[in-house]
Protein backbone atom coordinates (compact mmCIF):
# COMPACT_ATOMS: atom_id res chain seq x y z
CA UNK A 1 0.00 0.00 0.00
CA UNK A 2 2.73 2.05 0.77
CA UNK A 3 4.53 1.36 -2.36
CA UNK A 4 1.67 1.89 -4.16
CA UNK A 5 1.20 5.73 -2.48
CA UNK A 6 5.05 6.28 -3.28
CA UNK A 7 4.92 5.31 -6.50
CA UNK A 8 1.58 7.63 -7.13
CA UNK A 9 3.61 10.60 -5.20
CA UNK A 10 6.59 9.87 -7.57
CA UNK A 11 4.92 10.03 -10.69
CA UNK A 12 2.75 13.44 -10.02
CA UNK A 13 6.11 15.25 -8.84
CA UNK A 14 7.73 13.95 -12.23
CA UNK A 15 4.56 15.19 -13.59
CA UNK A 16 4.70 18.36 -12.88
CA UNK A 17 8.66 18.44 -13.16
CA UNK A 18 7.40 17.62 -16.96
CA UNK A 19 4.94 20.53 -17.08
CA UNK A 20 7.33 23.23 -14.96
CA UNK A 21 10.12 22.39 -17.36
CA UNK A 22 8.05 22.39 -20.90
CA UNK A 23 6.28 25.50 -19.93
CA UNK A 24 9.40 27.36 -19.15
CA UNK A 25 11.05 26.28 -22.63
CA UNK A 26 8.13 27.51 -24.12
CA UNK A 27 7.84 30.71 -22.93
CA UNK A 28 12.00 31.14 -23.54
CA UNK A 29 13.70 33.83 -24.60
CA UNK A 30 14.82 33.95 -27.70
CA UNK A 31 12.87 32.07 -29.44
CA UNK A 32 14.13 28.77 -31.63
CA UNK A 33 13.39 30.62 -34.62
CA UNK A 34 15.60 33.49 -35.57
CA UNK A 35 12.90 35.15 -38.06
CA UNK A 36 10.41 35.66 -35.31
CA UNK A 37 13.17 38.24 -33.85
CA UNK A 38 13.70 39.80 -37.39
CA UNK A 39 10.16 40.23 -38.03
CA UNK A 40 9.72 41.89 -35.26
CA UNK A 41 12.87 44.51 -35.06
CA UNK A 42 12.00 44.66 -39.13
CA UNK A 43 8.28 46.36 -38.42
CA UNK A 44 9.15 48.17 -35.65
CA UNK A 45 12.27 50.06 -37.00
CA UNK A 46 11.77 53.00 -38.40
CA UNK A 47 14.91 54.98 -39.70
CA UNK A 48 14.81 58.71 -38.27
CA UNK A 49 13.41 61.18 -41.03
CA UNK A 50 16.38 63.39 -40.03
CA UNK A 51 18.86 61.63 -40.30
CA UNK A 52 19.19 61.07 -44.07
CA UNK A 53 22.32 59.15 -44.94
CA UNK A 54 24.11 60.24 -41.20
CA UNK A 55 24.36 56.14 -40.71
CA UNK A 56 25.92 55.22 -43.70
CA UNK A 57 28.38 57.84 -43.80
CA UNK A 58 29.16 57.16 -40.02
CA UNK A 59 29.76 53.66 -40.37
CA UNK A 60 32.37 54.44 -43.32
CA UNK A 61 33.93 56.83 -41.46
CA UNK A 62 33.04 59.68 -43.60
CA UNK A 63 31.31 61.55 -40.54
CA UNK A 64 31.78 61.74 -36.55
CA UNK A 65 29.32 60.69 -34.32
CA UNK A 66 26.84 63.50 -33.71
CA UNK A 67 23.66 63.81 -31.09
CA UNK A 68 21.26 62.45 -33.99
CA UNK A 69 23.65 59.29 -34.30
CA UNK A 70 23.73 58.63 -30.64
CA UNK A 71 20.16 59.27 -30.14
CA UNK A 72 19.12 57.03 -32.98
CA UNK A 73 21.31 54.50 -31.31
CA UNK A 74 20.09 54.90 -28.14
CA UNK A 75 16.33 55.10 -29.08
CA UNK A 76 16.79 51.86 -31.16
CA UNK A 77 18.79 49.95 -28.88
CA UNK A 78 16.09 47.64 -27.92
CA UNK A 79 16.06 46.73 -31.71
CA UNK A 80 19.87 46.30 -32.11
CA UNK A 81 19.46 43.62 -29.24
CA UNK A 82 16.65 41.91 -31.23
CA UNK A 83 18.65 41.10 -34.19
CA UNK A 84 22.08 40.19 -32.62
CA UNK A 85 20.08 37.91 -30.52
CA UNK A 86 18.79 36.68 -33.59
CA UNK A 87 21.70 36.11 -35.29
CA UNK A 88 22.58 33.97 -32.24
CA UNK A 89 20.16 31.73 -33.38
CA UNK A 90 20.72 28.66 -35.40
CA UNK A 91 17.14 28.20 -36.98
CA UNK A 92 15.52 30.25 -39.01
CA UNK A 93 12.54 29.67 -40.49
CA UNK A 94 10.59 32.64 -42.17
CA UNK A 95 7.74 31.09 -42.77
CA UNK A 96 7.71 31.21 -46.69
CA UNK A 97 4.57 28.86 -48.38
CA UNK A 98 6.53 27.97 -51.50
CA UNK A 99 3.97 25.60 -52.84
CA UNK A 100 2.57 29.26 -54.22
CA UNK A 101 5.79 28.97 -56.77
CA UNK A 102 6.90 32.62 -57.78
CA UNK A 103 4.04 33.65 -56.00
CA UNK A 104 5.52 33.20 -52.61
CA UNK A 105 4.98 36.07 -50.58
CA UNK A 106 8.46 37.83 -49.78
CA UNK A 107 9.22 38.87 -45.95
CA UNK A 108 9.93 42.90 -45.66
CA UNK A 109 13.53 42.70 -46.58
CA UNK A 110 13.20 46.38 -47.62
CA UNK A 111 13.90 47.15 -44.23
CA UNK A 112 17.20 44.69 -44.10
CA UNK A 113 19.65 47.25 -45.32
CA UNK A 114 18.19 50.12 -42.90
CA UNK A 115 18.98 47.01 -40.20
CA UNK A 116 22.20 46.77 -41.31
CA UNK A 117 23.07 50.35 -41.46
CA UNK A 118 22.46 50.37 -37.51
CA UNK A 119 24.36 47.56 -36.39
CA UNK A 120 27.03 48.86 -38.50
CA UNK A 121 27.09 52.19 -36.93
CA UNK A 122 26.79 50.64 -33.62
CA UNK A 123 29.91 48.83 -34.56
CA UNK A 124 31.59 51.81 -35.54
CA UNK A 125 31.22 53.33 -31.89
CA UNK A 126 32.55 50.28 -30.58
CA UNK A 127 35.41 50.69 -32.91
CA UNK A 128 35.36 54.69 -31.55
CA UNK A 129 36.39 53.45 -28.31
CA UNK A 130 39.52 51.37 -28.99
CA UNK A 131 37.28 48.30 -28.86
CA UNK A 132 37.67 46.40 -32.14
CA UNK A 133 36.84 43.07 -30.87
CA UNK A 134 33.01 43.95 -30.56
CA UNK A 135 32.93 45.79 -33.45
CA UNK A 136 34.18 42.80 -35.29
CA UNK A 137 31.62 40.69 -33.41
CA UNK A 138 28.95 42.68 -34.76
CA UNK A 139 29.86 42.50 -38.33
CA UNK A 140 29.93 38.69 -37.24
CA UNK A 141 26.76 39.11 -36.66
CA UNK A 142 25.65 40.84 -39.63
CA UNK A 143 27.20 38.30 -41.56
CA UNK A 144 24.94 35.42 -39.86
CA UNK A 145 21.83 38.10 -40.36
CA UNK A 146 22.65 37.58 -43.71
CA UNK A 147 22.53 34.11 -44.18
CA UNK A 148 19.19 34.48 -42.00
CA UNK A 149 17.54 36.21 -44.82
CA UNK A 150 19.21 33.44 -47.81
CA UNK A 151 15.65 31.86 -47.98
CA UNK A 152 15.00 30.29 -51.47
CA UNK A 153 13.80 33.03 -53.21
CA UNK A 154 16.27 35.01 -55.57
CA UNK A 155 15.47 38.76 -54.02
CA UNK A 156 15.85 36.82 -50.54
CA UNK A 157 19.32 36.37 -52.09
CA UNK A 158 20.06 39.48 -53.82
CA UNK A 159 18.99 41.57 -50.15
CA UNK A 160 22.05 39.18 -48.67
CA UNK A 161 24.30 39.89 -51.09
CA UNK A 162 23.77 43.89 -50.70
CA UNK A 163 23.98 43.38 -46.74
CA UNK A 164 27.35 41.18 -47.41
CA UNK A 165 28.90 43.10 -49.94
CA UNK A 166 28.50 46.59 -47.38
CA UNK A 167 29.53 44.49 -44.65
CA UNK A 168 33.03 43.64 -46.46
CA UNK A 169 33.48 47.12 -46.31
CA UNK A 170 32.59 47.69 -42.79
CA UNK A 171 35.58 45.19 -41.91
CA UNK A 172 37.47 46.40 -44.84
CA UNK A 173 37.27 49.95 -42.59
CA UNK A 174 38.12 48.25 -38.93
CA UNK A 175 41.23 46.35 -40.23
CA UNK A 176 42.65 50.02 -41.91
CA UNK A 177 42.52 51.86 -38.50
CA UNK A 178 43.05 48.98 -35.69
CA UNK A 179 46.55 48.01 -34.76
CA UNK A 180 47.60 44.32 -35.67
CA UNK A 181 46.84 42.13 -32.48
CA UNK A 182 47.31 39.00 -33.67
CA UNK A 183 45.29 37.71 -30.81
CA UNK A 184 42.18 39.43 -32.70
CA UNK A 185 43.03 38.77 -36.01
CA UNK A 186 43.14 34.85 -35.30
CA UNK A 187 39.93 34.93 -33.68
CA UNK A 188 38.36 36.88 -36.61
CA UNK A 189 40.10 34.20 -38.70
CA UNK A 190 38.02 31.64 -36.99
CA UNK A 191 34.91 33.07 -37.02
CA UNK A 192 35.19 33.60 -40.65
CA UNK A 193 36.20 29.94 -41.35
CA UNK A 194 33.10 29.08 -38.94
CA UNK A 195 31.07 31.03 -41.14
CA UNK A 196 31.88 29.03 -44.19
CA UNK A 197 30.38 26.12 -42.94
CA UNK A 198 27.05 27.56 -43.65
CA UNK A 199 28.38 28.77 -46.76
CA UNK A 200 26.56 32.23 -48.11
CA UNK A 201 25.11 30.34 -51.36
CA UNK A 202 23.40 30.44 -54.53
CA UNK A 203 22.47 26.55 -54.96
CA UNK A 204 19.00 26.63 -52.62
CA UNK A 205 18.05 29.55 -55.07
CA UNK A 206 18.09 28.04 -58.15
CA UNK A 207 17.00 24.59 -57.22
CA UNK A 208 13.80 26.69 -55.65
CA UNK A 209 13.64 28.75 -59.23
CA UNK A 210 13.08 25.46 -61.30
CA UNK A 211 10.64 24.39 -59.20
CA UNK A 212 9.17 27.61 -58.65
CA UNK A 213 8.53 27.63 -62.17
CA UNK A 214 7.18 24.26 -62.67
CA UNK A 215 4.70 25.09 -60.14
CA UNK A 216 3.36 28.56 -61.70
CA UNK A 217 3.18 26.62 -64.99
CA UNK A 218 0.17 25.52 -64.41
CA UNK A 219 -3.34 27.12 -66.01
CA UNK A 220 -4.72 28.06 -62.57
CA UNK A 221 -1.83 30.23 -62.03
CA UNK A 222 -0.09 31.06 -65.70
CA UNK A 223 -1.74 34.45 -66.15
CA UNK A 224 -1.46 35.98 -62.45
CA UNK A 225 2.18 35.09 -63.09
CA UNK A 226 2.51 36.80 -66.26
CA UNK A 227 0.75 39.49 -65.22
CA UNK A 228 3.16 40.31 -62.17
CA UNK A 229 6.10 39.27 -63.90
CA UNK A 230 6.36 41.14 -66.33
CA UNK A 231 6.44 44.59 -68.12
CA UNK A 232 3.75 45.59 -70.62
CA UNK A 233 5.13 45.41 -74.04
CA UNK A 234 4.67 42.85 -77.17
CA UNK A 235 6.76 40.42 -75.33
CA UNK A 236 3.61 39.99 -72.96
CA UNK A 237 1.31 40.58 -75.07
CA UNK A 238 2.54 37.86 -77.31
CA UNK A 239 2.71 35.39 -74.16
CA UNK A 240 -0.70 36.48 -73.00
CA UNK A 241 -1.89 35.78 -76.77
CA UNK A 242 -0.15 32.05 -76.33
CA UNK A 243 -1.54 31.29 -72.98
CA UNK A 244 -5.26 32.01 -73.96
CA UNK A 245 -5.16 29.02 -76.59
CA UNK A 246 -2.99 26.45 -74.46
CA UNK A 247 -3.79 23.40 -73.74
CA UNK A 248 -2.43 20.69 -71.35
CA UNK A 249 0.63 19.79 -74.15
CA UNK A 250 1.48 23.03 -74.24
CA UNK A 251 2.28 23.62 -70.41
CA UNK A 252 4.47 19.97 -70.42
CA UNK A 253 6.31 20.74 -73.23
CA UNK A 254 6.97 24.59 -71.55
CA UNK A 255 8.09 22.67 -68.14
CA UNK A 256 10.22 20.42 -70.56
CA UNK A 257 11.81 23.47 -71.89
CA UNK A 258 11.96 25.10 -68.42
CA UNK A 259 14.09 21.70 -66.91
CA UNK A 260 16.40 21.77 -70.28
CA UNK A 261 16.67 25.36 -69.71
CA UNK A 262 17.56 25.64 -66.14
CA UNK A 263 20.15 22.34 -65.98
CA UNK A 264 22.00 24.74 -68.74
CA UNK A 265 21.72 27.59 -66.30
CA UNK A 266 23.03 25.61 -63.02
CA UNK A 267 26.17 24.24 -65.38
CA UNK A 268 26.73 27.71 -65.84
CA UNK A 269 26.98 28.65 -62.72
CA UNK A 270 29.52 25.89 -62.00
CA UNK A 271 32.26 27.18 -64.53
CA UNK A 272 34.93 29.37 -63.78
CA UNK A 273 33.77 33.10 -64.00
CA UNK A 274 34.28 33.72 -68.44
CA UNK A 275 33.01 30.70 -69.35
CA UNK A 276 29.98 30.87 -67.05
CA UNK A 277 29.44 34.54 -67.92
CA UNK A 278 29.67 32.87 -71.66
CA UNK A 279 27.36 30.19 -71.27
CA UNK A 280 24.50 32.51 -69.51
CA UNK A 281 24.64 35.06 -72.27
CA UNK A 282 24.42 32.42 -74.94
CA UNK A 283 21.27 31.01 -72.92
CA UNK A 284 19.83 34.20 -73.43
CA UNK A 285 20.60 34.65 -76.83
CA UNK A 286 19.31 31.53 -77.60
CA UNK A 287 15.76 31.86 -75.21
CA UNK A 288 15.13 34.59 -77.43
CA UNK A 289 15.41 33.49 -80.88
CA UNK A 290 13.46 30.55 -79.35
CA UNK A 291 10.73 32.38 -78.09
CA UNK A 292 9.94 34.13 -81.96
CA UNK A 293 9.70 30.65 -83.16
CA UNK A 294 9.07 27.94 -80.64
CA UNK A 295 5.84 28.27 -78.42
CA UNK A 296 7.74 25.45 -76.19
CA UNK A 297 9.78 28.16 -74.86
CA UNK A 298 6.84 30.84 -73.94
CA UNK A 299 6.74 30.31 -70.44
CA UNK A 300 10.76 30.24 -69.93
CA UNK A 301 11.08 33.73 -71.19
CA UNK A 302 8.26 34.67 -68.31
CA UNK A 303 10.61 33.30 -65.65
CA UNK A 304 14.10 33.43 -66.35
CA UNK A 305 15.31 36.30 -64.43
CA UNK A 306 18.69 38.17 -65.40
CA UNK A 307 21.19 35.74 -65.08
CA UNK A 308 24.56 37.43 -66.14
CA UNK A 309 24.32 40.12 -64.16
CA UNK A 310 23.21 37.81 -60.58
CA UNK A 311 26.01 35.51 -61.65
CA UNK A 312 27.92 38.61 -61.53
CA UNK A 313 26.62 39.60 -58.12
CA UNK A 314 27.54 36.24 -56.70
CA UNK A 315 31.21 36.33 -58.44
CA UNK A 316 31.78 39.84 -57.18
CA UNK A 317 30.55 39.08 -53.58
CA UNK A 318 33.03 36.20 -53.31
CA UNK A 319 35.85 37.63 -54.70
CA UNK A 320 35.47 40.63 -52.47
CA UNK A 321 35.38 38.06 -49.36
CA UNK A 322 38.35 36.56 -50.44
CA UNK A 323 40.53 39.40 -50.52
CA UNK A 324 38.90 40.20 -47.13
CA UNK A 325 40.30 36.61 -46.02
CA UNK A 326 43.51 36.72 -47.98
CA UNK A 327 43.98 40.72 -46.37
CA UNK A 328 43.63 38.96 -42.66
CA UNK A 329 46.51 36.95 -43.46
CA UNK A 330 48.59 39.35 -44.66
CA UNK A 331 47.96 41.73 -41.73
CA UNK A 332 48.46 38.84 -39.35
CA UNK A 333 52.42 38.70 -40.83
CA UNK A 334 52.56 41.99 -40.02
CA UNK A 335 51.03 41.68 -36.76
CA UNK A 336 54.12 38.76 -36.31
CA UNK A 337 56.85 40.58 -38.08
CA UNK A 338 56.17 44.18 -37.82
CA UNK A 339 56.20 44.53 -41.40
CA UNK A 340 53.86 43.59 -44.88
CA UNK A 341 55.48 40.89 -46.91
CA UNK A 342 57.04 41.53 -50.20
CA UNK A 343 55.03 39.41 -51.67
CA UNK A 344 51.75 37.56 -52.08
CA UNK A 345 51.83 34.88 -49.44
CA UNK A 346 50.70 31.34 -51.15
CA UNK A 347 47.44 29.48 -50.80
CA UNK A 348 45.77 32.21 -49.81
CA UNK A 349 42.02 32.65 -51.42
CA UNK A 350 41.91 34.56 -54.76
CA UNK A 351 40.00 36.11 -57.21
CA UNK A 352 36.82 34.18 -58.94
CA UNK A 353 36.99 36.58 -61.93
CA UNK A 354 40.03 35.13 -63.16
CA UNK A 355 40.45 32.41 -60.95
CA UNK A 356 43.98 33.65 -60.45
CA UNK A 357 45.69 35.04 -56.82
CA UNK A 358 45.03 38.98 -56.44
CA UNK A 359 47.24 41.25 -57.58
CA UNK A 360 49.20 41.69 -54.47
CA UNK A 361 50.84 45.99 -53.89
CA UNK A 362 52.17 47.66 -50.98
CA UNK A 363 51.15 51.16 -51.18
CA UNK A 364 52.62 54.18 -48.91
CA UNK A 365 49.62 53.59 -46.64
CA UNK A 366 48.83 49.96 -46.70
CA UNK A 367 48.43 47.36 -49.74
CA UNK A 368 46.21 46.48 -52.43
CA UNK A 369 44.79 43.43 -53.86
CA UNK A 370 43.78 44.02 -57.22
CA UNK A 371 41.62 41.70 -59.58
CA UNK A 372 43.06 40.22 -63.13
CA UNK A 373 39.54 39.47 -64.90
CA UNK A 374 36.89 41.58 -65.51
CA UNK A 375 33.25 42.27 -63.99
CA UNK A 376 31.90 41.53 -67.54
CA UNK A 377 28.62 42.90 -66.95
CA UNK A 378 29.75 45.92 -65.06
CA UNK A 379 32.79 46.27 -67.24
CA UNK A 380 35.06 46.81 -64.45
CA UNK A 381 38.42 45.19 -62.57
CA UNK A 382 37.78 45.53 -58.98
CA UNK A 383 40.86 46.60 -56.42
CA UNK A 384 40.71 46.37 -53.13
CA UNK A 385 42.67 48.79 -50.74
CA UNK A 386 44.07 48.15 -47.30
CA UNK A 387 45.12 50.68 -44.95
CA UNK A 388 47.74 49.74 -42.17
CA UNK A 389 47.74 52.25 -39.17
CA UNK B 1 -42.61 77.55 -71.26
CA UNK B 2 -39.71 77.13 -73.78
CA UNK B 3 -36.78 78.00 -70.75
CA UNK B 4 -38.92 75.12 -69.40
CA UNK B 5 -38.11 72.44 -72.63
CA UNK B 6 -34.61 74.33 -72.73
CA UNK B 7 -33.62 73.48 -68.96
CA UNK B 8 -35.35 70.17 -69.66
CA UNK B 9 -32.85 69.84 -72.56
CA UNK B 10 -29.92 70.30 -70.43
CA UNK B 11 -30.42 67.82 -67.61
CA UNK B 12 -30.84 65.29 -70.86
CA UNK B 13 -27.92 66.00 -71.89
CA UNK B 14 -26.12 66.26 -69.16
CA UNK B 15 -27.26 62.88 -67.32
CA UNK B 16 -26.28 61.11 -70.86
CA UNK B 17 -22.76 62.84 -70.79
CA UNK B 18 -21.95 61.81 -67.09
CA UNK B 19 -23.68 58.46 -67.46
CA UNK B 20 -22.72 56.86 -70.35
CA UNK B 21 -19.09 56.44 -72.16
CA UNK B 22 -19.64 58.54 -75.11
CA UNK B 23 -22.74 61.36 -75.48
CA UNK B 24 -25.52 60.44 -77.85
CA UNK B 25 -25.71 63.08 -80.68
CA UNK B 26 -27.50 62.69 -83.33
CA UNK B 27 -26.10 65.03 -86.27
CA UNK B 28 -28.52 64.34 -88.19
CA UNK B 29 -31.52 64.74 -86.09
CA UNK B 30 -30.26 67.74 -85.16
CA UNK B 31 -29.81 69.34 -88.16
CA UNK B 32 -34.28 68.04 -88.93
CA UNK B 33 -35.17 69.90 -85.88
CA UNK B 34 -32.85 73.32 -86.18
CA UNK B 35 -32.93 73.95 -89.56
CA UNK B 36 -32.41 77.86 -89.22
CA UNK B 37 -28.96 77.62 -86.90
CA UNK B 38 -27.80 74.75 -89.33
CA UNK B 39 -28.30 76.74 -92.25
CA UNK B 40 -26.78 80.14 -90.78
CA UNK B 41 -23.18 77.54 -90.08
CA UNK B 42 -23.37 76.17 -93.64
CA UNK B 43 -23.59 80.06 -94.92
CA UNK B 44 -20.77 81.21 -92.60
CA UNK B 45 -18.66 77.87 -93.20
CA UNK B 46 -19.43 78.28 -97.37
CA UNK B 47 -17.68 81.89 -97.07
CA UNK B 48 -14.60 80.77 -95.15
CA UNK B 49 -14.14 84.33 -94.00
CA UNK B 50 -11.91 84.21 -91.39
CA UNK B 51 -12.51 87.73 -90.44
CA UNK B 52 -16.49 87.17 -90.01
CA UNK B 53 -15.89 83.80 -87.94
CA UNK B 54 -16.57 85.94 -84.58
CA UNK B 55 -20.25 85.86 -86.01
CA UNK B 56 -20.42 82.03 -85.80
CA UNK B 57 -19.45 82.70 -82.58
CA UNK B 58 -22.45 85.04 -81.73
CA UNK B 59 -24.80 83.22 -83.00
CA UNK B 60 -23.69 80.03 -81.26
CA UNK B 61 -23.58 82.08 -77.72
CA UNK B 62 -26.82 83.72 -79.28
CA UNK B 63 -28.94 80.79 -78.91
CA UNK B 64 -29.53 78.57 -75.52
CA UNK B 65 -29.99 75.26 -78.33
CA UNK B 66 -26.98 76.40 -80.27
CA UNK B 67 -24.50 76.70 -76.89
CA UNK B 68 -25.86 73.16 -76.05
CA UNK B 69 -25.53 71.83 -79.55
CA UNK B 70 -21.53 73.19 -79.52
CA UNK B 71 -21.03 71.88 -75.82
CA UNK B 72 -22.20 68.49 -77.13
CA UNK B 73 -20.11 68.66 -80.17
CA UNK B 74 -16.83 69.32 -78.16
CA UNK B 75 -17.48 66.44 -75.75
CA UNK B 76 -18.22 64.13 -78.70
CA UNK B 77 -14.83 65.15 -80.45
CA UNK B 78 -12.89 64.72 -77.21
CA UNK B 79 -14.05 61.29 -76.24
CA UNK B 80 -14.05 60.12 -80.23
CA UNK B 81 -10.17 61.15 -79.55
CA UNK B 82 -9.55 59.44 -76.33
CA UNK B 83 -11.11 56.45 -77.13
CA UNK B 84 -9.44 55.84 -80.82
CA UNK B 85 -5.84 56.69 -79.40
CA UNK B 86 -3.80 53.51 -79.41
CA UNK B 87 -2.86 51.78 -75.96
CA UNK B 88 0.46 52.67 -76.23
CA UNK B 89 -0.12 56.58 -77.07
CA UNK B 90 -2.95 56.74 -73.64
CA UNK B 91 -1.38 57.37 -70.67
CA UNK B 92 -0.63 53.93 -68.99
CA UNK B 93 -1.70 53.88 -64.96
CA UNK B 94 1.30 53.06 -62.89
CA UNK B 95 0.73 49.59 -62.34
CA UNK B 96 2.81 49.38 -58.87
CA UNK B 97 1.04 52.25 -57.36
CA UNK B 98 -2.31 52.19 -59.02
CA UNK B 99 -3.28 48.54 -59.71
CA UNK B 100 -1.37 46.43 -57.86
CA UNK B 101 -2.50 45.18 -54.20
CA UNK B 102 0.32 44.81 -51.21
CA UNK B 103 0.16 41.10 -51.45
CA UNK B 104 -0.17 41.29 -55.33
CA UNK B 105 3.43 44.00 -54.80
CA UNK B 106 5.31 41.78 -52.40
CA UNK B 107 5.40 38.41 -54.46
CA UNK B 108 8.68 36.67 -55.35
CA UNK B 109 8.07 36.94 -59.48
CA UNK B 110 6.55 41.28 -59.09
CA UNK B 111 10.13 41.57 -57.20
CA UNK B 112 11.67 40.01 -59.50
CA UNK B 113 10.52 42.65 -61.99
CA UNK B 114 10.92 45.46 -59.99
CA UNK B 115 14.68 44.16 -59.24
CA UNK B 116 15.50 43.87 -63.64
CA UNK B 117 13.75 47.39 -63.51
CA UNK B 118 15.99 49.52 -61.18
CA UNK B 119 18.12 46.82 -59.19
CA UNK B 120 17.43 46.37 -55.23
CA UNK B 121 16.87 49.78 -54.85
CA UNK B 122 13.46 49.37 -56.80
CA UNK B 123 12.96 45.99 -54.79
CA UNK B 124 13.34 48.40 -51.61
CA UNK B 125 10.70 50.66 -53.08
CA UNK B 126 8.28 48.39 -53.71
CA UNK B 127 8.26 46.82 -50.56
CA UNK B 128 7.56 50.39 -48.79
CA UNK B 129 5.13 50.82 -51.54
CA UNK B 130 3.08 47.43 -50.00
CA UNK B 131 3.76 48.09 -46.67
CA UNK B 132 2.47 51.95 -46.75
CA UNK B 133 -1.08 51.36 -46.49
CA UNK B 134 -0.28 49.91 -43.04
CA UNK B 135 -0.43 52.61 -41.75
CA UNK B 136 0.22 54.67 -38.53
CA UNK B 137 -0.14 52.18 -35.83
CA UNK B 138 -2.10 52.89 -32.82
CA UNK B 139 -0.99 55.34 -30.71
CA UNK B 140 -2.42 54.18 -27.45
CA UNK B 141 -5.18 51.17 -27.07
CA UNK B 142 -7.54 52.23 -24.72
CA UNK B 143 -9.85 49.50 -22.70
CA UNK B 144 -13.15 51.33 -23.96
CA UNK B 145 -11.75 50.82 -27.77
CA UNK B 146 -11.04 47.39 -26.92
CA UNK B 147 -14.43 46.51 -25.60
CA UNK B 148 -15.90 48.26 -28.19
CA UNK B 149 -14.07 46.03 -30.73
CA UNK B 150 -15.33 42.82 -29.21
CA UNK B 151 -19.09 44.11 -28.45
CA UNK B 152 -18.87 44.99 -32.68
CA UNK B 153 -19.55 48.87 -31.83
CA UNK B 154 -15.64 49.54 -32.94
CA UNK B 155 -14.29 51.39 -35.55
CA UNK B 156 -10.79 51.05 -36.72
CA UNK B 157 -10.22 54.19 -38.17
CA UNK B 158 -10.49 55.33 -34.85
CA UNK B 159 -7.66 53.89 -33.61
CA UNK B 160 -5.14 55.41 -35.83
CA UNK B 161 -3.56 58.31 -34.84
CA UNK B 162 -4.47 61.10 -37.10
Amino acid sequence: MKTNKSIKTRTVTFAVLVLLVSATSACAYPPDNAAVLYYKAFTLYESPDNIGNMLWDYWKGKIKSNEKIEECLKKNRRIIDMVLDASRIDHCDWGLDYSQGTEVLLPPHHKARDIFALLAAEARTQADRGDYKKALGRCISIYRMARHLNERPIISYLVGIAINGANNQCITHFLSEMPQEAEILTWLRGELTELDKQPFSIEPVLRWKREAGIISMSPEKINDVVQSGLDDGPTKKKILERIRTANQQFFAKNITYWNNYMDGIEAAFDLPYPQGYAKLKKLDEELTKEFNKNTDATLTAVFGPTWQRIYSLSIRLNTHSNALKAAIEIYMIKARTGKLPNALPAGLPGDLFSGKDFKYEKTKDGFTLRCHGKDLDKDETYSYEFKVK
Amino acid sequence: MNEQRNEKRIDELISRTINTAKPQFDAEKWKQKYPEEYQVLLSRAAKGDSVKQPKILKVILKSPLTKIAAAAVIILGVSIFITHQEPGEQEQPKIAEVTKSPVEMMTAISLERAFRRGGIEAVEEQCKQAYKPIGPRPGSLPIEWILAEFNGNGRSSERTKP
